[in-house]
């Protein structure tokens, strides 16, 4: 599987690059000059790569303990750890707490799933409202947190997230497309701007 | 010499102006939390930090991101010392002594010895960095637009023949860097290059955007997989740290070598502080005459490591603020940094900017100096930050990286584009794609790019004849090709090995 999904990123690499050169040649010299010098050699990477993933893809796979990359001498052993672990080349997280795969792949999907789901929450409803809203529904339904501490984390990110960036750094958030729709403000200016009135004494 | 005395007056001066200063506080705050929560890793942060140093001043965003990145380690060592657990990557050789320090009951020592190695080694980093200036300003005023596209393609070179043991990957993911640098407007032609005609993609594909999916979104995974805290037990209270201060001073031979020996690993490109922490170790057991304690509490196992680790950021700075030439994922990011302010990496940074060079210097010592006095004052405290679970922290970062990702023009197109960034990120770690020399081909494909055009247009395509850049190109094919080499005689090594096996046999 994994050999099958590494010849499929290689590939998608090959395209990638093959098409920028492609559409460099319709370009004066001056913006095709670079994007040639670079992306051919890409091209021959990217076509090597794809062979390397098709030959291993045809290999057997190797027996326990057969096949890993035998590293020579101590200073070759701390090279070959140190690239894993500063460079991520497996995931350590993973590595360090011996999960299940079957695990670690429904977890992965667990928070793929909810990276999409706050990327939309955040379109629709705004930053703002989202800081309570989408780490309330995440600590309650994800983390299986109970409602009064996932209410209480929302509140606080949400406090901490209003503090630092809409009244410390005075950034502009859209409110979201359905108070947009609705051509109104973000929702939650309709409680929390008249209690910061209230409180500054306005 | 009076130039770069003046330049670090001024240096220190625009550190301790506020909101320098204050954003360096909040540095080592930031910091504290990176280092001392496992899987919330350096370059994570450094990239969900990045969007925030808009409309900062360099120094003020130096201040910021520098102060954070080299105070982390020193943090980090704290986990790894009490649970055996790193902190972060870079700081595991340090549990092989400090953890079973730790468990004979003697953690406030091994902590006291950590942290005064690590700011003794710091400050000579600091030092090491300040006093390169007279040493590398003639070599980068040397250097025209030929050479520092070479020096561009070097720094890629480096960190992809370094990642995972992959050079094709490597390579290949440097070259994509630069091709995906070039979506946007032809600042020679105006030509539109890569846009698909959308004009969210005319001023180029965001760095702060992809910057924060390749290495914060995409690193929550891990975050989620780890859903515990790592504290299992609560901790004692710590005691004996001056005794562990007192044993750096003990040895202070090794403290003071291990030191230069970080600061020279630091200049050398690709050289990671995963690499340098196992060197100082195995030179921390091979300078002792009593080898029996290593591995089961030996304080020098300890002091070396520390030393080394914080020294390195002045030798990593070097390379990445004269050439351009980031030696670690950590600095290339900081090298985005640079492009968002404005400031080009190069001979300006030793000259026209060398007060900002300098401030550096300052930036890293008193962030180590204010950090290490915290550590000490309040370690007991501390250490409870350690029984919080990650699950919790994951919604508050997950909304920090979409909103890294926005806040770079306030375009939800960007947010998306970190989240795009992100998947991508996860399928290159989970399937052995390097992310580094990706980033940085996108980082150095702006200044790669006009150097090549300059040098194109000026000396024709002789300008790879120049004797500079032959020597680049060299040390590139060396680099490239020394883990093939290695690789080849190992298996020749092996076979001979096998051979006389069988001949005894």
């Amino acid at each position: 599987m994994r050999k099958k999904a590494d010849l499929v990123f290689s590939l998608v690499v090959l395209l990638l690059a093959g098409w920028m050169v492609w559409q460099a040649r319709a370009w004066q010299l001056t913006a095709s000059l670079f994007p040639f010098t670079v992306g051919i050699p890409a091209i021959a990477l990217a076509l090597l790569q794809c062979g390397f993933a098709l030959r291993r893809l045809r290999q057997p796979e190797p027996a326990a303990g057969q096949g890993q990359t035998v590293y020579q001498g101590a200073a070759a052993d701390a090279v070959a750890s140190a690239i894993e672990s500063a460079y991520g080349v497996e995931s350590e997280a993973a590595q360090a707490l011996e999960l299940d795969p079957a695990v670690a792949r429904r977890r992965t999907l667990e928070i793929s799933a909810w990276i999409v789901a706050f990327a939309v929450g955040v379109l629709l409803l705004g930053f703002r409202l989202g800081a309570f809203l989408l780490p309330l529904l995440f600590l309650k339904f994800a983390a299986r947190e109970g409602w009064r501490s996932s209410i209480l984390l929302g509140l606080v990110t949400y406090v901490l997230f209003y503090g630092i960036f809409v009244a410390g750094l005075h950034l502009v958030l859209p409110p979201g497309q359905i108070a947009d729709s609705l051509g109104l403000d973000s929702f939650d200016s309709y409680a929390v701007d008249p209690l910061l009135r209230l409180l500054g004494g306005h | 010499m009076d130039t770069i005395l003046q330049a670090s007056l001024t240096g220190l001066l625009e550190v301790f102006a506020w909101p320098a200063f204050g954003l360096m506080l909040l540095a080592i705050v930031v910091g504290f939390f990176v280092g001392i929560i496992p899987f919330v890793s350096i370059p994570m942060t450094l990239a969900l930090m990045l969007p925030f140093t808009f409309g900062m001043k360099p120094v003020e965003a130096f201040a910021f991101l520098l102060g954070m990145l080299s105070i982390s380690i020193i943090f980090s060592d704290i986990t790894s010392i009490i649970f055996g657990v790193p902190g972060e990557p870079v700081t595991a050789a340090i549990i092989l002594d400090g953890h079973p320090m730790a468990k004979l009951g003697q953690t406030g020592r091994a902590l006291g010895a950590a942290f005064m190695s690590s700011l003794i080694g710091s400050i000579i980093g600091a030092v090491v960095l300040a006093a390169s200036v007279p040493v590398v300003r003639p070599i980068a005023l040397s250097f025209g637009a030929p050479e520092f596209f070479g020096m561009a393609l070097l720094g890629i070179l480096f960190i992809a023949a370094l990642s995972g043991g992959n050079t094709t990957k490597g390579v290949l993911m440097g070259l994509m860097g630069l091709m995906l640098s070039m979506v946007g407007m032809d600042p020679q032609s105006g030509t539109q290059r890569f846009t698909l005609g959308m004009i969210e993609l005319y001023d180029g594909l965001g760095l702060i955007p992809v910057t924060v999916g390749l290495f914060g979104v995409a690193e929550l995974v891990d975050l989620w997989l780890k859903q515990k805290s790592i504290a299992e037990v609560a901790v004692g209270r710590i005691g004996g740290v001056w005794q562990g201060c007192k044993d750096t001073f003990v040895h202070i031979g090794l403290t003071l070598r291990c030191s230069f020996l970080g600061a020279f690993l630091g200049i050398i490109p690709g050289l990671g502080g995963a690499i340098a922490q196992w060197l100082a170790y195995a030179h921390a057991v091979q300078s002792s005459k009593d080898k029996s304690q290593f591995g089961k509490g030996d304080v020098r196992g300890v002091i070396g490591p520390g030393a080394t680790m914080n020294a390195k950021e002045g030798g990593n700075l070097i390379t990445t603020v004269a050439f351009g030439v980031p030696s670690t994922v950590t600095m290339a990011i900081l090298l985005g940094a640079f492009l968002i302010q404005g400031v080009v990496p190069g001979p300006d940074m030793l000259t026209k900017n060398l007060d900002l060079t300098m401030s550096f210097v300052w930036i890293v010592i008193l962030s180590h100096v204010i950090g290490i006095g915290l550590c000490f004052l309040l370690i007991n405290q501390m250490v409870k930050i350690t029984e919080i679970r990650s699950s919790l922290l994951l919604p508050a970062i997950l909304l920090l990286a979409l909103l890294g990702g926005f806040a770079d023009k306030s375009s939800l197109f960007d947010m998306l584009t970190a989240v795009g960034a992100g998947f991508v990120g996860l399928a290159m770690v989970r399937l052995d794609w390097p992310r580094p020399p990706l980033i940085l081909g996108l980082v150095l494909g702006r200044i790669a790019e006009n150097n090549f055009f300059i040098a194109y247009t000026r000396y024709g395509v002789s300008f790879v004849l120049r004797p500079v850049l032959i020597g680049i190109i060299v040390v590139g094919i060396v680099l490239l090709l020394a883990p093939t080499f290695q690789k080849m005689l190992g298996r020749r090594a092996g076979v001979r090995q096998e051979l006389l096996l069988a001949e005894e046999g």
